[in-house]
Protein backbone atom coordinates (compact mmCIF):
# COMPACT_ATOMS: atom_id res chain seq x y z
CA UNK A 1 0.00 0.00 0.00
CA UNK A 2 1.51 3.53 -0.85
CA UNK A 3 1.34 6.69 1.11
CA UNK A 4 -2.01 8.11 0.05
CA UNK A 5 -3.56 4.62 1.82
CA UNK A 6 -2.27 5.61 5.01
CA UNK A 7 -2.84 9.25 4.93
CA UNK A 8 -6.70 8.63 4.09
CA UNK A 9 -6.54 6.63 7.15
CA UNK A 10 -4.56 9.21 9.42
CA UNK A 11 -7.68 11.75 7.90
CA UNK A 12 -10.53 9.36 8.72
CA UNK A 13 -9.35 9.72 12.23
CA UNK A 14 -8.90 13.36 12.01
CA UNK A 15 -12.47 13.83 10.71
CA UNK A 16 -14.07 11.63 13.19
CA UNK A 17 -15.27 9.00 10.47
CA UNK A 18 -15.63 5.44 12.28
CA UNK A 19 -17.26 3.69 8.91
CA UNK A 20 -14.66 5.26 6.45
CA UNK A 21 -11.72 4.19 9.07
CA UNK A 22 -13.48 0.55 9.54
CA UNK A 23 -13.76 0.51 5.88
CA UNK A 24 -10.07 1.54 5.17
CA UNK A 25 -8.84 -0.65 7.29
CA UNK A 26 -11.03 -3.96 5.79
CA UNK A 27 -9.70 -3.26 2.45
CA UNK A 28 -5.95 -2.79 3.74
CA UNK A 29 -6.52 -5.74 5.25
CA UNK A 30 -7.79 -7.34 2.34
CA UNK A 31 -4.84 -6.39 0.10
CA UNK A 32 -2.22 -7.38 2.36
CA UNK A 33 -1.38 -4.44 4.54
CA UNK A 34 0.71 -4.83 7.81
CA UNK A 35 -1.85 -4.72 10.49
CA UNK A 36 0.89 -3.05 12.66
CA UNK A 37 1.87 -0.52 9.92
CA UNK A 38 -2.03 0.76 9.44
CA UNK A 39 -1.44 1.11 13.13
CA UNK A 40 1.57 3.47 13.28
CA UNK A 41 1.73 4.75 9.69
CA UNK A 42 -2.16 5.59 9.04
CA UNK A 43 -4.32 5.58 12.75
CA UNK A 44 -1.74 6.58 15.09
CA UNK A 45 -0.93 9.92 13.12
CA UNK A 46 -3.94 10.81 12.66
CA UNK A 47 -5.00 10.72 16.68
CA UNK A 48 -1.36 12.31 17.14
CA UNK A 49 -2.37 15.47 15.11
CA UNK A 50 -6.04 15.95 16.67
CA UNK A 51 -4.21 15.62 20.24
CA UNK A 52 -2.08 18.55 19.07
CA UNK A 53 -4.69 21.00 17.31
CA UNK A 54 -6.60 20.15 21.28
CA UNK A 55 -3.27 21.35 22.57
CA UNK A 56 -3.37 24.08 20.93
CA UNK A 57 -6.67 25.08 20.84
CA UNK A 58 -8.15 24.22 17.59
CA UNK A 59 -9.84 21.64 18.09
CA UNK A 60 -12.56 20.99 20.59
CA UNK A 61 -12.83 18.54 23.61
CA UNK A 62 -16.32 16.17 21.59
CA UNK A 63 -13.80 16.22 17.91
CA UNK A 64 -10.96 14.85 20.18
CA UNK A 65 -13.90 12.43 21.59
CA UNK A 66 -14.91 11.38 18.65
CA UNK A 67 -11.20 10.81 17.09
CA UNK A 68 -10.42 8.73 19.95
CA UNK A 69 -13.28 6.32 19.46
CA UNK A 70 -12.54 6.02 15.96
CA UNK A 71 -9.21 5.13 16.98
CA UNK A 72 -10.75 2.40 19.36
CA UNK A 73 -12.94 0.78 17.10
CA UNK A 74 -10.16 0.65 13.73
CA UNK A 75 -7.57 -0.39 16.25
CA UNK A 76 -9.33 -3.22 17.62
CA UNK A 77 -9.94 -5.01 14.43
CA UNK A 78 -5.73 -4.27 13.58
CA UNK A 79 -5.16 -5.57 17.05
CA UNK A 80 -6.55 -8.71 16.93
CA UNK A 81 -4.94 -9.17 13.45
CA UNK A 82 -1.76 -8.60 15.50
CA UNK A 83 -2.04 -10.88 18.11
CA UNK A 84 -2.65 -13.45 15.79
CA UNK A 85 0.53 -12.61 14.30
CA UNK A 86 2.58 -13.17 17.30
CA UNK A 87 4.55 -10.25 16.62
CA UNK A 88 3.54 -7.48 19.12
CA UNK A 89 3.06 -3.88 19.05
CA UNK A 90 5.58 -2.09 20.46
CA UNK A 91 4.63 0.75 23.02
CA UNK A 92 6.49 3.74 24.64
CA UNK A 93 5.40 2.63 27.49
CA UNK A 94 2.42 1.67 29.92
CA UNK A 95 1.05 3.89 32.07
CA UNK A 96 -1.82 3.50 34.68
CA UNK A 97 -4.08 6.35 35.15
CA UNK A 98 -6.88 7.64 37.00
CA UNK A 99 -8.90 9.89 39.31
CA UNK A 100 -8.21 9.69 43.39
CA UNK A 101 -10.71 9.00 45.86
CA UNK A 102 -13.30 11.43 47.01
CA UNK A 103 -13.39 12.93 43.11
CA UNK A 104 -15.42 11.96 40.65
CA UNK A 105 -14.45 14.72 37.46
CA UNK A 106 -13.42 12.93 34.40
CA UNK A 107 -12.42 14.95 31.58
CA UNK A 108 -9.51 15.98 32.69
CA UNK A 109 -7.84 12.50 33.30
CA UNK A 110 -9.68 11.46 30.47
CA UNK A 111 -8.32 13.42 27.98
CA UNK A 112 -4.95 13.43 29.72
CA UNK A 113 -5.36 9.37 29.25
CA UNK A 114 -6.22 10.11 25.01
CA UNK A 115 -3.36 12.31 24.42
CA UNK A 116 -0.53 9.86 25.91
CA UNK A 117 -2.09 7.25 23.88
CA UNK A 118 -2.06 9.19 20.59
CA UNK A 119 1.59 9.39 21.01
CA UNK A 120 2.44 5.99 21.67
CA UNK A 121 1.65 4.90 25.22
CA UNK A 122 -0.33 1.95 25.98
CA UNK A 123 -2.72 3.85 28.91
CA UNK A 124 -5.17 1.86 30.87
CA UNK A 125 -7.46 4.21 32.11
CA UNK A 126 -8.71 2.90 35.64
CA UNK A 127 -11.35 5.43 35.89
CA UNK A 128 -12.33 7.97 38.66
CA UNK A 129 -12.48 7.62 43.05
CA UNK A 130 -10.19 5.47 42.85
CA UNK A 131 -9.05 4.70 46.32
CA UNK A 132 -5.32 4.12 47.63
CA UNK A 133 -5.89 0.19 46.43
CA UNK A 134 -6.81 0.30 43.62
CA UNK A 135 -3.64 2.08 42.06
CA UNK A 136 -1.41 -0.67 43.51
CA UNK A 137 -3.29 -3.17 41.99
CA UNK A 138 -3.64 -1.87 38.76
CA UNK A 139 0.13 -0.92 38.81
CA UNK A 140 0.91 -4.59 39.85
CA UNK A 141 -1.18 -5.96 37.43
CA UNK A 142 -0.20 -4.32 34.54
CA UNK A 143 2.82 -3.67 35.37
CA UNK A 144 3.32 -0.36 34.79
CA UNK A 145 6.04 1.86 34.07
CA UNK A 146 4.45 5.43 35.13
CA UNK A 147 1.10 5.82 37.22
CA UNK A 148 -0.72 9.22 37.06
CA UNK A 149 -3.10 10.56 39.47
CA UNK A 150 -5.54 13.74 39.31
CA UNK A 151 -7.61 15.34 41.08
CA UNK A 152 -9.68 19.28 40.54
CA UNK A 153 -10.53 19.17 44.48
CA UNK A 154 -8.34 20.10 47.18
CA UNK A 155 -9.35 17.77 49.90
CA UNK A 156 -8.54 14.26 47.56
CA UNK A 157 -5.04 15.81 47.32
CA UNK A 158 -4.06 13.69 50.13
CA UNK A 159 -4.74 10.88 48.30
CA UNK A 160 -2.12 11.06 46.10
CA UNK A 161 0.59 11.34 49.09
CA UNK A 162 -1.38 8.29 50.53
CA UNK A 163 -0.86 6.21 47.39
CA UNK A 164 2.67 7.49 46.88
CA UNK A 165 3.16 5.83 50.43
CA UNK A 166 1.27 3.08 49.73
CA UNK A 167 3.86 2.42 46.65
CA UNK A 168 7.06 2.50 48.86
CA UNK A 169 5.61 0.09 51.39
CA UNK A 170 4.51 -2.00 48.30
CA UNK A 171 8.49 -1.96 47.06
CA UNK A 172 6.63 -0.60 43.61
CA UNK A 173 8.09 2.91 43.91
CA UNK A 174 11.51 2.75 42.79
CA UNK A 175 10.27 1.02 39.40
CA UNK A 176 7.31 3.48 38.85
CA UNK A 177 7.34 7.17 37.80
CA UNK A 178 4.71 9.23 39.16
CA UNK A 179 3.28 12.06 37.60
CA UNK A 180 -0.03 14.25 39.01
CA UNK A 181 -2.08 16.71 37.95
CA UNK A 182 -5.55 18.46 38.15
CA UNK A 183 -6.55 22.10 38.71
CA UNK A 184 -4.98 22.47 42.44
CA UNK A 185 -1.63 20.10 41.97
CA UNK A 186 1.08 22.97 41.73
CA UNK A 187 4.96 21.77 41.61
CA UNK A 188 5.47 22.48 45.07
CA UNK A 189 2.83 20.27 46.16
CA UNK A 190 4.33 17.44 43.82
CA UNK A 191 7.76 17.82 45.31
CA UNK A 192 6.22 17.79 48.88
CA UNK A 193 4.15 14.41 48.41
CA UNK A 194 7.39 12.55 46.10
CA UNK A 195 5.88 12.79 42.65
CA UNK A 196 8.18 12.99 39.96
CA UNK A 197 6.66 15.40 38.05
CA UNK A 198 3.10 17.81 37.02
CA UNK A 199 1.80 17.44 33.83
CA UNK A 200 0.09 21.17 33.52
CA UNK A 201 -2.17 20.14 30.80
CA UNK A 202 -2.64 17.11 28.45
CA UNK A 203 0.52 18.06 26.02
CA UNK A 204 2.57 19.06 28.96
CA UNK A 205 2.09 15.41 30.87
CA UNK A 206 3.20 13.98 27.43
CA UNK A 207 6.22 16.07 27.59
CA UNK A 208 6.94 15.27 31.55
CA UNK A 209 6.29 11.38 30.63
CA UNK A 210 8.46 11.42 27.90
CA UNK A 211 11.34 12.84 29.89
CA UNK A 212 10.65 10.43 32.96
CA UNK A 213 11.38 7.63 30.85
CA UNK A 214 14.72 8.87 29.17
CA UNK A 215 12.71 9.67 25.85
CA UNK A 216 13.61 13.47 25.53
CA UNK B 1 -42.02 27.37 48.26
CA UNK B 2 -39.99 29.52 49.62
CA UNK B 3 -35.98 29.75 50.98
CA UNK B 4 -35.39 32.79 52.81
CA UNK B 5 -31.72 34.00 53.16
CA UNK B 6 -30.55 36.49 55.22
CA UNK B 7 -27.58 38.86 55.50
CA UNK B 8 -26.55 41.26 58.40
CA UNK B 9 -29.57 43.06 57.66
CA UNK B 10 -30.94 42.19 53.94
CA UNK B 11 -33.00 39.24 52.93
CA UNK B 12 -33.18 37.46 49.78
CA UNK B 13 -36.15 35.00 49.14
CA UNK B 14 -35.69 32.00 46.71
CA UNK B 15 -39.59 31.77 44.98
CA UNK B 16 -40.20 28.80 43.03
CA UNK B 17 -43.28 31.36 41.65
CA UNK B 18 -40.48 34.69 41.95
CA UNK B 19 -37.24 35.60 39.94
CA UNK B 20 -33.90 33.50 39.64
CA UNK B 21 -31.53 34.16 42.59
CA UNK B 22 -28.26 34.82 41.73
CA UNK B 23 -25.09 33.67 43.28
CA UNK B 24 -21.98 34.93 42.88
CA UNK B 25 -19.56 31.96 42.20
CA UNK B 26 -16.22 33.81 41.89
CA UNK B 27 -15.01 33.87 45.32
CA UNK B 28 -13.51 30.43 44.50
CA UNK B 29 -9.57 29.71 43.83
CA UNK B 30 -9.96 26.70 42.20
CA UNK B 31 -8.39 27.15 38.43
CA UNK B 32 -7.95 31.04 39.65
CA UNK B 33 -4.57 31.83 39.99
CA UNK B 34 -5.18 35.44 41.01
CA UNK B 35 -7.02 34.44 43.79
CA UNK B 36 -5.02 31.30 44.96
CA UNK B 37 -2.02 33.67 45.27
CA UNK B 38 -4.29 36.61 47.11
CA UNK B 39 -5.46 34.17 49.81
CA UNK B 40 -2.04 32.29 50.40
CA UNK B 41 -0.44 36.20 50.57
CA UNK B 42 -3.66 37.11 52.81
CA UNK B 43 -4.59 39.69 50.64
CA UNK B 44 -8.23 40.26 51.73
CA UNK B 45 -8.25 43.54 48.91
CA UNK B 46 -8.84 40.99 46.00
CA UNK B 47 -11.28 39.17 47.25
CA UNK B 48 -13.37 42.22 48.40
CA UNK B 49 -12.88 43.57 44.88
CA UNK B 50 -14.44 39.97 43.67
CA UNK B 51 -17.22 40.61 45.86
CA UNK B 52 -18.12 44.19 44.93
CA UNK B 53 -18.00 43.11 41.05
CA UNK B 54 -20.23 40.51 41.53
CA UNK B 55 -22.72 42.45 43.52
CA UNK B 56 -22.24 45.43 41.21
CA UNK B 57 -23.09 43.11 38.09
CA UNK B 58 -26.77 41.66 40.16
CA UNK B 59 -25.13 39.25 42.22
CA UNK B 60 -28.09 38.26 45.44
CA UNK B 61 -25.60 35.90 47.41
CA UNK B 62 -22.38 35.36 47.24
CA UNK B 63 -20.30 32.19 47.09
CA UNK B 64 -17.07 31.56 49.64
CA UNK B 65 -15.04 29.31 48.53
CA UNK B 66 -11.14 29.43 50.11
CA UNK B 67 -10.00 25.65 49.67
CA UNK B 68 -6.29 26.43 48.42
CA UNK B 69 -3.68 23.24 48.71
CA UNK B 70 -1.31 24.04 51.79
CA UNK B 71 -3.90 26.32 53.02
CA UNK B 72 -5.77 25.02 56.68
CA UNK B 73 -9.61 26.27 55.23
CA UNK B 74 -10.45 25.43 58.97
CA UNK B 75 -9.02 28.79 59.92
CA UNK B 76 -9.09 30.81 56.57
CA UNK B 77 -13.06 30.26 55.92
CA UNK B 78 -14.02 31.86 59.29
CA UNK B 79 -11.86 34.35 58.68
CA UNK B 80 -12.94 35.73 55.36
CA UNK B 81 -16.49 35.32 55.89
CA UNK B 82 -15.83 37.81 58.68
CA UNK B 83 -14.25 40.79 56.66
CA UNK B 84 -16.92 39.91 54.03
CA UNK B 85 -19.63 40.06 56.86
CA UNK B 86 -18.39 43.10 57.76
CA UNK B 87 -18.14 45.02 54.54
CA UNK B 88 -21.00 43.68 52.90
CA UNK B 89 -24.69 43.48 53.65
CA UNK B 90 -25.67 40.20 51.90
CA UNK B 91 -26.28 36.46 52.37
CA UNK B 92 -23.26 34.56 51.91
CA UNK B 93 -23.31 31.03 50.70
CA UNK B 94 -20.19 29.05 52.66
CA UNK B 95 -18.34 26.47 49.90
CA UNK B 96 -16.19 23.82 51.18
CA UNK B 97 -15.68 20.19 51.33
CA UNK B 98 -14.56 20.06 54.56
CA UNK B 99 -17.30 19.91 57.43
CA UNK B 100 -14.73 21.77 59.65
CA UNK B 101 -14.11 24.63 57.47
CA UNK B 102 -17.97 24.85 57.52
CA UNK B 103 -18.68 24.94 61.14
CA UNK B 104 -15.68 27.43 61.34
CA UNK B 105 -17.07 29.70 58.88
CA UNK B 106 -20.89 28.96 60.07
CA UNK B 107 -19.40 30.30 63.43
CA UNK B 108 -18.48 34.20 61.64
CA UNK B 109 -21.30 34.48 59.38
CA UNK B 110 -24.76 36.31 60.44
CA UNK B 111 -28.32 35.97 59.16
CA UNK B 112 -28.95 32.49 57.54
CA UNK B 113 -26.62 31.31 55.43
CA UNK B 114 -26.62 28.87 52.45
CA UNK B 115 -24.32 25.47 53.13
CA UNK B 116 -22.65 24.21 50.08
CA UNK B 117 -23.16 21.38 49.70
CA UNK B 118 -24.70 17.91 51.12
CA UNK B 119 -24.97 14.84 48.70
CA UNK B 120 -26.67 11.59 48.98
CA UNK B 121 -23.51 10.29 50.46
CA UNK B 122 -24.01 9.13 53.96
CA UNK B 123 -21.24 9.97 55.52
CA UNK B 124 -21.40 13.60 54.21
CA UNK B 125 -25.00 14.26 55.44
CA UNK B 126 -24.52 13.35 58.84
CA UNK B 127 -21.60 15.50 59.12
CA UNK B 128 -22.86 18.28 57.34
CA UNK B 129 -26.85 18.15 57.98
CA UNK B 130 -26.30 18.65 61.81
CA UNK B 131 -24.48 21.86 61.17
CA UNK B 132 -27.14 23.32 59.19
CA UNK B 133 -29.92 22.38 61.94
CA UNK B 134 -27.92 23.55 64.60
CA UNK B 135 -27.24 27.09 62.85
CA UNK B 136 -30.99 26.97 61.19
CA UNK B 137 -29.41 27.57 57.82
CA UNK B 138 -30.71 26.67 54.33
CA UNK B 139 -28.47 24.07 52.67
CA UNK B 140 -28.18 22.88 48.87
CA UNK B 141 -28.30 19.38 48.30
CA UNK B 142 -26.75 17.87 45.13
CA UNK B 143 -27.80 15.08 42.96
CA UNK B 144 -24.82 12.72 43.34
CA UNK B 145 -24.41 10.04 45.86
CA UNK B 146 -21.06 7.24 46.49
CA UNK B 147 -21.59 5.84 42.86
CA UNK B 148 -21.10 8.84 41.07
CA UNK B 149 -23.52 11.01 39.72
CA UNK B 150 -26.38 9.42 37.83
CA UNK B 151 -27.23 9.86 34.38
CA UNK B 152 -30.91 8.49 34.94
CA UNK B 153 -33.21 11.51 35.80
CA UNK B 154 -35.49 9.08 37.94
CA UNK B 155 -32.37 8.23 39.93
CA UNK B 156 -31.21 12.54 40.54
CA UNK B 157 -34.66 12.62 42.09
CA UNK B 158 -34.04 9.22 44.08
CA UNK B 159 -30.97 11.03 45.48
CA UNK B 160 -32.98 14.16 45.87
CA UNK B 161 -35.69 12.51 47.97
CA UNK B 162 -33.12 10.78 50.61
CA UNK B 163 -31.13 14.32 50.92
CA UNK B 164 -34.67 15.83 51.89
CA UNK B 165 -35.86 13.31 53.82
CA UNK B 166 -32.88 12.78 55.70
CA UNK B 167 -32.95 16.85 56.01
CA UNK B 168 -36.18 16.65 57.71
CA UNK B 169 -36.00 13.94 59.96
CA UNK B 170 -33.44 15.73 61.41
CA UNK B 171 -35.58 19.18 61.61
CA UNK B 172 -34.63 21.24 58.78
CA UNK B 173 -37.84 22.72 57.09
CA UNK B 174 -38.30 21.23 53.59
CA UNK B 175 -38.33 24.28 52.32
CA UNK B 176 -34.50 24.92 53.67
CA UNK B 177 -33.08 22.51 51.08
CA UNK B 178 -32.12 23.77 47.89
CA UNK B 179 -31.47 20.73 45.35
CA UNK B 180 -28.91 20.89 42.82
CA UNK B 181 -29.73 18.58 39.85
CA UNK B 182 -26.19 18.97 38.64
CA UNK B 183 -25.07 19.04 35.02
CA UNK B 184 -21.80 17.63 33.04
CA UNK B 185 -20.51 18.92 30.07
CA UNK B 186 -22.52 18.10 26.53
CA UNK B 187 -18.83 18.39 25.02
CA UNK B 188 -18.16 14.71 26.70
CA UNK B 189 -21.48 13.78 26.30
CA UNK B 190 -24.39 15.43 23.98
CA UNK B 191 -27.66 13.81 26.24
CA UNK B 192 -25.61 15.59 29.49
CA UNK B 193 -28.36 18.29 29.63
CA UNK B 194 -30.96 16.66 28.69
CA UNK B 195 -30.68 14.51 31.64
CA UNK B 196 -30.20 17.55 33.83
CA UNK B 197 -33.34 19.34 32.51
CA UNK B 198 -35.70 16.11 32.99
CA UNK B 199 -34.60 15.71 36.23
CA UNK B 200 -35.99 19.81 37.10
CA UNK B 201 -39.09 18.89 36.06
CA UNK B 202 -38.81 16.13 38.06
CA UNK B 203 -37.53 17.71 41.05
CA UNK B 204 -40.57 20.23 40.48
CA UNK B 205 -43.58 18.24 39.98
CA UNK B 206 -42.62 15.26 42.80
CA UNK B 207 -40.83 17.50 45.40
CA UNK B 208 -41.57 21.24 45.09
CA UNK B 209 -38.62 22.36 46.55
CA UNK B 210 -36.14 25.31 44.85
CA UNK B 211 -33.80 23.93 42.72
CA UNK B 212 -30.01 25.47 41.63
CA UNK B 213 -27.40 24.66 39.34
CA UNK B 214 -23.70 25.89 38.38
CA UNK B 215 -24.64 26.79 34.88
CA UNK B 216 -21.09 27.14 33.74
CA UNK B 217 -20.16 23.35 33.17
CA UNK B 218 -22.46 22.73 30.32
CA UNK B 219 -19.89 23.76 27.72
CA UNK B 220 -16.75 22.75 29.13
CA UNK B 221 -14.58 22.33 26.12
CA UNK B 222 -16.27 23.24 23.65
CA UNK B 223 -15.85 26.65 21.23
CA UNK B 224 -18.10 29.66 22.70
CA UNK B 225 -18.95 29.11 25.90
CA UNK B 226 -20.92 31.60 26.78
CA UNK B 227 -23.45 31.42 23.92
CA UNK B 228 -24.09 27.62 25.28
CA UNK B 229 -24.23 28.80 28.90
CA UNK B 230 -27.06 31.39 27.87
CA UNK B 231 -29.18 28.91 25.71
CA UNK B 232 -28.93 26.27 28.93
CA UNK B 233 -29.67 28.57 31.61
CA UNK B 234 -32.59 29.71 29.59
CA UNK B 235 -33.83 26.13 28.83
CA UNK B 236 -32.86 25.40 32.55
CA UNK B 237 -35.51 28.29 34.33
CA UNK B 238 -38.20 27.51 32.04
CA UNK B 239 -37.91 23.82 33.10
CA UNK B 240 -37.84 25.27 36.97
CA UNK B 241 -34.20 26.17 37.90
CA UNK B 242 -34.63 29.40 40.20
CA UNK B 243 -31.30 29.84 41.55
CA UNK B 244 -27.92 30.01 39.44
CA UNK B 245 -24.57 29.43 40.88
CA UNK B 246 -22.79 31.88 37.89
CA UNK B 247 -20.55 34.55 36.81
CA UNK B 248 -23.04 37.59 37.38
CA UNK B 249 -20.81 39.70 35.04
CA UNK B 250 -21.17 37.51 32.35
CA UNK B 251 -25.04 35.82 32.48
CA UNK B 252 -26.84 38.26 34.85
CA UNK B 253 -28.33 39.97 31.94
CA UNK B 254 -29.15 36.75 30.24
CA UNK B 255 -31.30 35.78 33.55
CA UNK B 256 -33.02 39.28 33.88
CA UNK B 257 -33.72 38.54 30.30
CA UNK B 258 -35.43 34.94 31.37
CA UNK B 259 -37.44 36.29 34.28
CA UNK B 260 -39.03 39.01 32.28
CA UNK B 261 -39.99 36.82 29.43
CA UNK B 262 -41.40 34.11 32.10
CA UNK B 263 -44.11 37.36 33.32
CA UNK B 264 -41.49 37.51 36.74
CA UNK B 265 -40.57 41.09 36.34
CA UNK B 266 -43.44 43.46 36.65
CA UNK B 267 -43.44 46.31 33.65
CA UNK B 268 -39.69 45.21 32.47
CA UNK B 269 -38.37 47.27 35.71
CA UNK B 270 -35.86 44.70 36.52
CA UNK B 271 -34.30 44.26 32.93
CA UNK B 272 -34.84 48.42 32.21
CA UNK B 273 -33.06 49.66 35.25
CA UNK B 274 -30.38 47.20 35.36
CA UNK B 275 -29.91 47.59 31.39
CA UNK B 276 -29.74 51.33 31.97
CA UNK B 277 -27.16 51.08 34.51
CA UNK B 278 -24.63 49.34 32.38
CA UNK B 279 -24.78 51.11 29.39
CA UNK B 280 -24.81 54.73 31.53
Amino acid sequence: MDQEYFDRLAQAVVDGEADAAVQLVNDGLGKGVDPIDAVERGLARGIMKVGEDFGAGEVFLPELIMAADVMKKATSILDEKIKASGTPRTTLGKIVIGTVKGDIHDIGKSVVAAVLQANGYDVEDIGIDVAVDGFIQSVKQNNADVLGMSTLLTLPLQVMGEVIAAMKEAGLRDRVKIIVGGCPVTQEFAEEIGADAVGFDAADAVKKVGKLLGRS
Amino acid sequence: METVLRGRSSEVRIDSQGPVVMIGEKINPTGQKKLTEALKEDNYGYVKELAERQLEHGAHVLDINVGVPGLDEVALLPRIVKRIVSDFDVPLCLDSGNPEALAAGLKEVSGKPLVNSVNGEHDRLEAVLPLVKDRQAAVIGLTMDEQGIPTDPERRLAIAEKILNRAVQLGIPKQDVVIDTLVLTVGADQNAAKVTLRTIELVRERLGVNINLGASNVSFGLPDRQTINQAFMALAIGAGANCMITDPVKLARSILACDLILGRDPYGKRYIVSTRKRLA
